[in-house]
């Protein structure tokens, strides 16, 4: 006796269509409410481990942008103190290019000599230059300055790097032993940056025209190197620079991902809530239509 | 003594009784209408054994022949069978709606979240190593991950308490069904002696506990010549037989787990037997598998992750020197508790010496360097590292493979219990269609049995009138 339809059948489907059609309508609802297509796992548990991902990945993306702004302010100082350097070599090789020559005596090579050793004190201070309270030129040890009044060089070779980007640790500062010190590598070769500045200070004092010559082949070894490493500084800047854009690219793609996963479509929300209210009205409907004849009312 | 006017009499009688005994069972049809389980019931009306009269052979009238339930014998060992799947999804995807909510993308304090918060906390150490606030900050930031893996510990073990609590409340039902169900066959027994009765209510009564039973745990059942349904459960396992039940105990044993196992106790309280594997269907199916299976492998993973993260990040951080009055000493430990045996994720915690001086944190390889950030760039590799023993899968990718798992299952779970909540209901639409009560066909039979009581009054005066006339001949 198929195609029987039973009391408990006639009220049963009519009650779970009837809760079909909420539980529906209230599932819509949140979603329009929230703006949320995400809020469980097993809604879609691919696109929410990527929304997590990326929510964590954006996240990080602002520690990034912090630590890329401070490399930058480090390396901006570092830069300006290696420009007042090689500003301050250029100006001593020219008085050296100058007083070299014959035609100057004891008294103007006196005089020269006060504007060298003010160049030197100059380039101490430089080379003292602080970023936040660290000393640029230190190395890991830039709690303390790292030049000496006399020249000796007091920071170490530490190399500071810095994280900028999920995969990439880059270097921050330059090496204060090869600007200022000569490197182990160059002992006999690379003169001392305050030593040469304080060589050709005395030499002018003295009237010494040799030992101002010597001082001038030394101010051009130096300067080499401070030009050098400005140019790596140049390039560790540039690099940065590149990564904060590639940054910036990537969190508006994150952001986008992240919105079309997890973010409900505010107009196709509206068109459901429309459907629903419409579905819920027309099952209320028909089920009290349907429901209420029976033939045990027509028996009378 | 057939057609005399006592036989016209009787005849009418017996129908009259017939009418009314149709009209008795269509009520109890309809005051059933509504009851779960109930199977509509019909009288089988059958022709007397008609008897010789002279040349000819005179019918008997007719006698109510049994009082019988529609009933699908088929359908109902289907909808068993589908029932015993459905409780098996359902409970299943309940336990894990609930670890899927540990892991909803609507928390804001996950072990990811965390995780991140502290990777960021190093590299701003990373950045200013020399800053006792950073320091400090970087502490707080792995105390808050630390807690965040001890509440997931916590909250799975939770989860697999309740779960464990609910299969014991479910062994307590199963046991009154199966009490039930010997009960009933007694009473059908008792009732059934007599070949033509039919204990209908009773057999609806054992069917509906078998079903209910069938929700719960896997059921194999069988009746005898007798009418006695035989319920075989788990593996096989005797549930009932005849009017003797066994009943389910919860007994810890120290060597199978941390939790309760499912044992099975004889009616005659002999033999145990050890059942949780075999339980492959039923809401107590799903429950186990979520218990032992879903939940456990969670807590193993979180465990894993809490021994990975501390046995990995310390051996990098004892390299380093710290700051301060640790800036010529190394060999500290970042995370405590994780060396003792079993649950690293509910004791792990940031050492105590670095909560009270953050000055022994580690920054750096080489000792009284105060800008060497070293050993911090070190630890930061820790996050982007394949951690050992695992398929080149970092920390944060590991715990994105179980959380993803985890949503995949859930998911799947509630789909098949979704499928089978179709099929069930399909199953209960063909026996509704079959012994369902329906009120337009029981007011018909109202009709039918009443238009019968009438004309079988009528048989009754018109052989009364017979009578009368001739009586009357003799005046």
């Amino acid at each position: 006796m198929s195609g029987r339809i039973s009391e408990r059948m006639r009220f049963g489907t009519t009650a779970n269509r009837i809760a079909q059609v909420r539980l529906t309508a209230d599932d819509i609802q949140e979603t329009a409410i929230s703006g949320r297509r995400l809020r469980n796992l097993s809604t879609d548990p691919v696109s929410a481990v990527r929304v997590l991902r990326n929510r964590n990945k954006l996240e990080n993306a602002q520690q990034f942008k912090r630590t890329i702004d401070y490399a930058k302010g480090y390396m901006q100082k570092t830069e300006d103190a290696l420009r007042g350097i090689g500003d301050a070599l250029i100006r001593a090789k020219e008085l050296a290019v100058q007083q070299v020559n014959g035609t100057w005596d004891a008294q103007t090579r006196e005089i020269v000599s006060a504007e060298v050793r003010n160049l030197g004190d100059q380039v101490v201070q430089l080379g003292n230059s602080t970023y936040g309270d660290k000393y640029v030129f230190g190395g890991f040890r830039n709690g303390t300055p790292p030049i000496a009044p006399d020249g000796t060089f007091g920071g170490d070779d530490g190399l500071m790097f810095l994280q900028v980007d999920e995969d990439s640790f880059r270097p921050v500062n330059v090496s204060g032993r090869e600007v200022f010190d000569s490197p182990p590598e160059h002992e006999d070769t690379k003169p001392n940056l305050v030593t040469t500045l304080r060589g050709m200070y005395l030499a002018l004092q003295n009237n010494d025209v040799d030992g101002i010559r010597k001082a001038m082949v030394r101010i051009d070894e130096v300067t080499n190197s401070v030009i050098k490493n400005t140019a790596l500084l140049g390039s560790r800047q540039l690099a940065v620079d590149d990564v904060a854009f590639r940054l910036e690219r990537s969190e508006e793609m994150m952001q986008s991902d992240n919105n079309k996963l997890e973010g409900a479509d505010p107009i196709s929300s509206a068109m459901d809530l429309k459907r629903a209210e419409g579905a819920m009205n027309f099952t209320l409907k028909s089920s009290s239509d349907i429901l209420a004849p029976t033939l045990l009312q027509f028996l009378k | 003594m057939a057609a005399t006017l006592n036989h016209i009499l009787n005849m009418g009688s017996e129908s009259l009784h017939n009418s009314r005994v149709g009209v008795d069972v269509t009520g109890h049809n309809i005051a059933n209408a509504h009851t779960p389980g109930f199977s509509r019931q019909r009288v089988n009306l059958e022709a007397r054994t008609p008897v010789q009269y002279g040349p000819h052979v005179l019918g008997q009238g007719a006698k109510i022949q049994t009082i019988e339930r529609t009933h699908d014998k088929f359908i109902e060992a289907q909808w068993r069978k589908e029932m015993q799947t459905q409780g098996a999804n359902r409970g299943e995807a309940d336990g894990l709606e609930r670890l899927e909510s540990l892991f909803s993308p609507e928390m804001t304090s996950t072990i990811r979240d965390r995780l991140t918060g502290f990777t960021n906390a190093l590299r701003e150490f990373s950045n200013y190593p020399e800053e006792s606030a950073v320091r400090a900050n970087l502490v707080e930031s792995g105390a808050a991950l630390t807690q965040s893996i001890n509440a997931t510990h916590a909250g799975v073990v939770e989860v697999q308490n309740d779960v464990s609590s609910e299969i014991e409340g479910e062994t307590k039902i199963i046991n009154e069904k199966l009490i039930e169900i010997a009960s009933l066959n007694q009473s059908i027994k008792e009732l059934e002696a007599n070949p033509t009765s039919r204990a209908n209510d009773l057999e609806d009564r054992r069917d509906l506990a078998v079903r209910d039973l069938s929700k719960l745990i896997d059921t194999q059942c069988y009746k005898d010549e007798n009418d006695q349904l035989t319920v075989r459960g788990p593996g096989g396992a005797l549930l009932v037989e005849g009017t003797h039940a066994s009943s389910f105990v919860m007994e810890e044993k120290l060597d199978k787990g941390l939790y309760p196992r499912l044992v099975l106790r004889d009616a005659f309280g002999q033999s145990t037997r050890d059942l949780t594997t075999n339980v492959k269907q039923g809401r107590l199916a799903g429950l186990i598998k979520v218990r032992d299976g879903h939940a456990q492998d969670l807590r193993d993973n979180v465990n894993q992750l809490a021994s990975w993260l501390s046995d990995s990040f310390n051996s990098v951080h004892r390299e380093g020197y710290g700051s301060g009055d640790y800036s010529r000493m190394k060999g500290r430990s970042f995370f405590e508790g994780h060396d003792i045996q079993g649950e690293p994720a509910y004791t792990i915690r940031v050492s105590t010496l670095l909560q009270n001086e953050p000055d022994a944190l580690a920054s750096g390889l080489t000792p009284d360097a105060q800008g060497d950030n070293v050993i911090a760039n070190r630890l930061l590799k820790v996050f982007s590292n394949p951690v050992s023993g695992d398929k080149g899968l970092t920390l944060a990718q590991h715990y994105d493979t179980v959380v993803s798992k985890l949503g995949m299952d859930t998911l799947h779970a509630k789909e098949a219990t979704k499928a089978s909540d179709i099929v069930v209901a399909q199953i209960e639409a063909q026996r509704e269609g079959v012994a369902g009560v329906s009120l337009d066909e029981e007011a018909a039979n109202l009709l039918k049995y009443q238009h019968l009581f009438t004309a079988s009054s009528r048989i009754i005066t018109t052989a009364d009138e017979m009578f009368r006339t001739v009586l009357d001949l003799k005046r």
